[in-house]
């Protein structure tokens, strides 16, 4: 009962958290888009009348106070309407969900490559500090933390596009020859399985290889930091010593090892995986990549509100998403994190 | 025995058909999404080159090759596109046209009507948009229909610029009867449908648009003067200027847009591609808030303009290519008249001037520049250097596109640096624009009765010795009070394959898909 009670208070107190953490992003979001001009000058450029003007103003429902504009703009959320591109009169939304699969295909792909590198190898550094396999793993880990994610695109690009040409141009996710299958998830390896075109699922593949690379040598430093981290503390703790004292078999030991080792590491991949979402607009520019990055890249230049707003929104409530199932996940394995919070 | 024949013809069919598709399509790599297909509401190059190609204009300009490598439209020849001839009336104030009989709807196959003409009137009208703004400023008053391939258009008073309004990507009819079905009560012109679809009569038509990978152009087959070269004209979203330049090099693309200076120069020597530099009416323009002190004083405003570097900026911005200003009308505009431009870079007679204003020990102030403009900030740096030789301090302050233009319109920058592009090559028009008292473009607060005068009597003046005289008159009041300075007049250089030919340079620095080729 008491469990039951404890649960129910973590989750609510987690969904309490992420419902504001949302509304305080919405409410900035729509501050700040707001100082970076009035879009009415831009959207009409330098012909137009005093009347074609107001038209606009009006149109953009501008004319009204600026907390009015913000709670119509909370209502509308509030029923997912996520407001209209000024410029492509397409729904944000429907922007949203057409472009979020390129970025979750790219972003998991480049997590799970990261992940199945940085955690291994940094539990095999922990375990032999001085090798020369923790050093190795080091030196990556420095060079990847210190490379922009962008130059490391366009390296690539430069040797295995325009020199070897071993992988295909930057041009997009999968070869033009097969961009009529039919879309079902919008992730290019499972639709062109699903569609039985082994061709078009290793075009899809060879696009890949460069962001996903590119993206898990720069974002996933910091799991294969924190793993090496944690392993070597807990090697060095008291219990992993008595453990091997009494004479515990090594198998048993290295489960304590992982159960500990799991909290911080599971957070750590959530925020890794948070940060790939929103933290992928470079990399989309250089590759093409018609994801949420391209599509906020291309609404800021155009001094487009909602599409930013969106994207915004989005990409934070992702974050938050996950934020909140690593910390249930964490309240799982380590009833002390359900208990302090 | 016969299977593996079969194949081998198969896969020599497959191979050939695509050799085939590829020599039949043009591949352009552009920098961004085309934003809409709705001309009123777009104001983006992208978006323009688009409709450009896809509608019939009204009009078209007739063209030259200059035997430079590129062909060159010439402004003052006028020829029909989607109407085919036209009268005027003695006091030009009335203009009867013909619609051309084999001008079609790519779609439908439908004639284009007078009716269509009409609601391509409501609508701008309607939609209170870009359209509405050459509508009046062509002096239109009415718009009416006498039968089914014949308008009449009634003008206010004469309209020198309508020609030239009604030939730019905008203005082209679209069929009627298809746009009114997508009527809604909250949409009444069908915004939403039509920034998505192009019901046109143009030498392409949209055949696939995947927003923010590429779009398709398929050439119309029946178009009235004949298909063009390319079946398809593909344009790819490369966001990246390093790989727009490099699909280039490695010829995965046959043009590549938006290149920087630098990459265009990297370009020039690269095996198979070829740099088409054409000189225009795109002019950099230093303008001053003539409403604030110091620029309130024109002597302050002709002191910078004596300090500026014309030629070093042409040789070592452009490689030599353009023309550095001489004048509010540019270099290859139509009434400029070189011998007028007094001005030349002399760093003592700026500072003279600045101790005549009252500033001997020269002073600071800040120019914004929109951060979307790489060109406007080189080109600040080099002025940032030559003004402090005179003794004038010069911050530079790059602001974001939306901010940058609100300050424009609402004259809060002190100075400020951008392109204007003169796509209506008349200096009547440019100063209805931007020089006359309270003119909408009039980014400067500038005011000078003598000029509003000779730009109203340009307005209305067809005789062609008259309309000289006046643009002469209209040179000498800007260069007098200075309330820009026309820095330079700058190329506009488009990096292409070296097999593509038959380009066609407009007014306003669009791409025309129709007349290119490719050499065999």
């Amino acid at each position: 009962m008491d469990s039951t009670r404890h649960w129910i208070k973590f989750l609510a107190k987690r969904l309490g958290g992420l419902a504001l953490s949302l509304w305080i992003v919405s409410l900035i979001t729509f501050t700040v888009t707001r100082l970076i001009g009035n879009p009415v000058y831009l959207l009409l450029g330098p012909r137009y009348t005093e009347d074609q003007f107001q038209a606009a103003v009006q149109r953009l429902g501008l004319d009204r106070p600026i907390w009015d504009q913000y709670l119509t703009y909370l209502g509308n959320v509030l029923t997912g309407d996520l407001g209209v591109s000024r410029y492509t009169q397409t729904p944000v939304l429907e922007d949203l969900l057409h472009r979020a699969p390129a970025t979750l295909e790219l972003s998991t792909l480049a997590l799970l490559l990261g992940v199945a590198w940085a955690v291994p190898a940094g539990i095999a550094a922990a375990r032999n500090p001085r090798g020369w396999f923790a050093w190795f793993a080091d030196a990556i880990a420095r060079i990847g933390v210190s490379l922009p994610g962008f130059w490391l695109s366009l390296l690539l690009v430069f040797v295995f596009f325009a020199q070897l040409q071993w992988l295909p141009a930057p041009l997009g996710r999968i070869d033009e020859a097969y961009r009529d299958l039919p879309v079902v998830t919008g992730w290019m390896t499972i639709d062109t399985l699903l569609a039985g075109n082994l061709a078009a699922f290793g075009s899809a593949l060879a696009h890949l290889v460069m962001p996903v690379v590119a993206l898990a040598i720069t974002t996933c430093p910091s799991i294969f930091q924190i793993t090496r981290a944690r392993t070597e503390e807990i090697m060095a703790s008291d219990y992993i010593r008595s453990a091997r004292a009494f004479g515990m078999p090594d198998r048993t030991i290295r489960r304590y090892m992982l159960l500990n080792m799991a909290a911080p590491v599971l957070t750590m991949i959530a925020m890794t995986y948070g940060f790939l979402i929103s933290g992928t607009v470079l990399v989309e520019v250089v590759f093409t990549w018609p994801g949420l990055g391209l599509y906020a890249v291309n609404a800021m230049s155009h001094s487009d509100y909602e599409p930013v707003q969106g994207v915004v929104l989005f990409t934070t409530a992702f974050y938050l998403f996950l934020y909140m199932a690593a910390d249930i996940v964490n309240g799982v394995i380590d009833p002390r994190a359900r208990a302090s919070s | 025995m016969f299977r593996p024949i079969a194949g081998a013809a198969l896969a020599i069919a497959t191979a050939w058909s695509s050799a085939a598709f590829a020599q039949q399509t043009l591949t352009i790599a552009i920098s961004g999404e085309i934003e809409t297909l709705d001309p009123p509401f777009s104001q983006f190059q992208r978006s323009n080159e688009v409709n450009y190609n896809v509608l019939d204009q009204f009009f078209r300009y007739g063209w030259a090759d200059t035997g430079k490598g590129y062909a060159l439209a010439d402004t003052a020849k006028v020829e029909g596109s989607a109407f085919e001839s036209w009268t005027w009336s003695g006091d030009n104030k009335v203009l009867t046209l013909k619609m051309r009989k084999d001008a079609k709807f790519t779609a439908s196959g439908k004639p284009v009507t007078a009716d269509d003409v009409l609601y391509w009137v409501e609508r701008a009208r309607g939609t209170k948009a870009g359209t509405d703004w050459n509508v009046n400023t062509a002096h239109i008053e009415n718009v009416k229909a006498i039968d089914a391939s014949t308008v009449e258009i009634t003008f206010s008073q004469a309209s020198p610029w309508f020609f030239a309004l009604f030939r730019d990507q905008s203005q082209a009819p679209i069929e009627a009867a298809v746009a009114k079905e997508h009527h809604t009560a909250d949409d009444p012109w069908a915004a939403k449908w039509l920034s998505k679809n192009s019901p046109g009569s143009g030498e392409y038509s949209v055949a696939e648009w995947q927003p923010g990978v590429e779009m398709r152009l398929a050439a119309n087959p029946s178009y009235w003067d004949g298909k063009a070269f390319f079946d398809n004209v593909v344009l790819k979203t490369v966001p990246s200027s390093a790989n727009r330049a490099l699909l280039l090099k490695n010829g995965e693309v046959d043009i590549a847009r938006d290149l920087s200076n630098d990459e265009i120069n990297l370009l020039r020597d690269a095996p198979g591609v070829k740099i088409v530099s054409v000189p225009t009416r795109n002019q950099m323009l230093f303008g001053f808030n003539t409403t604030q002190a110091p620029f309130d004083n024109a002597k302050v405003r002709q002191a910078l303009a004596w300090a500026v570097p014309y030629d070093d900026i042409v040789a070592g911005l452009f490689a030599g290519a353009g023309h550095a200003s001489k004048g509010p009308i540019p270099v290859e505009g139509q009434g400029h008249d070189s011998a007028l431009w007094t001005v030349s870079t002399n760093i003592d007679k700026a500072k003279q001037l600045l101790a005549e204003a009252g500033h001997p020990n020269g002073f600071a102030f800040t120019l914004d520049i929109d951060d979307g403009n790489p060109t406007a900030q080189q080109i600040a740096v080099v002025l940032k250097d030559a003004f402090s030789k005179a003794g004038v301090d010069m911050t530079i302050n790059v602001q974001p596109a939306s901010v940058f233009a609100e300050g424009l319109g609402k004259l809060s920058h002190q100075a400020w640096m951008r392109d204007l592009l003169w796509y209506v090559d008349d200096a009547g028009y440019t100063g209805e624009l931007f020089f006359k008292t309270k003119a909408v473009a009039n980014w400067m607060g500038y005011s000078n009765p003598k000029l509003d005068e000779t730009i109203t009597k340009l307005g209305v003046a067809v005789d062609p010795a008259e309309r000289k005289a006046l643009a002469a008159d209209y040179q000498k009041i800007l260069i007098e009070d200075m309330p820009t300075i026309a820095i330079v007049d700058m190329p506009f250089e488009i990096a292409m394959r070296d097999n593509i030919e038959g380009y066609v340079q407009l007014p306003d620095n669009l791409l025309w898909y129709w007349p290119l080729k490719r050499a065999q």
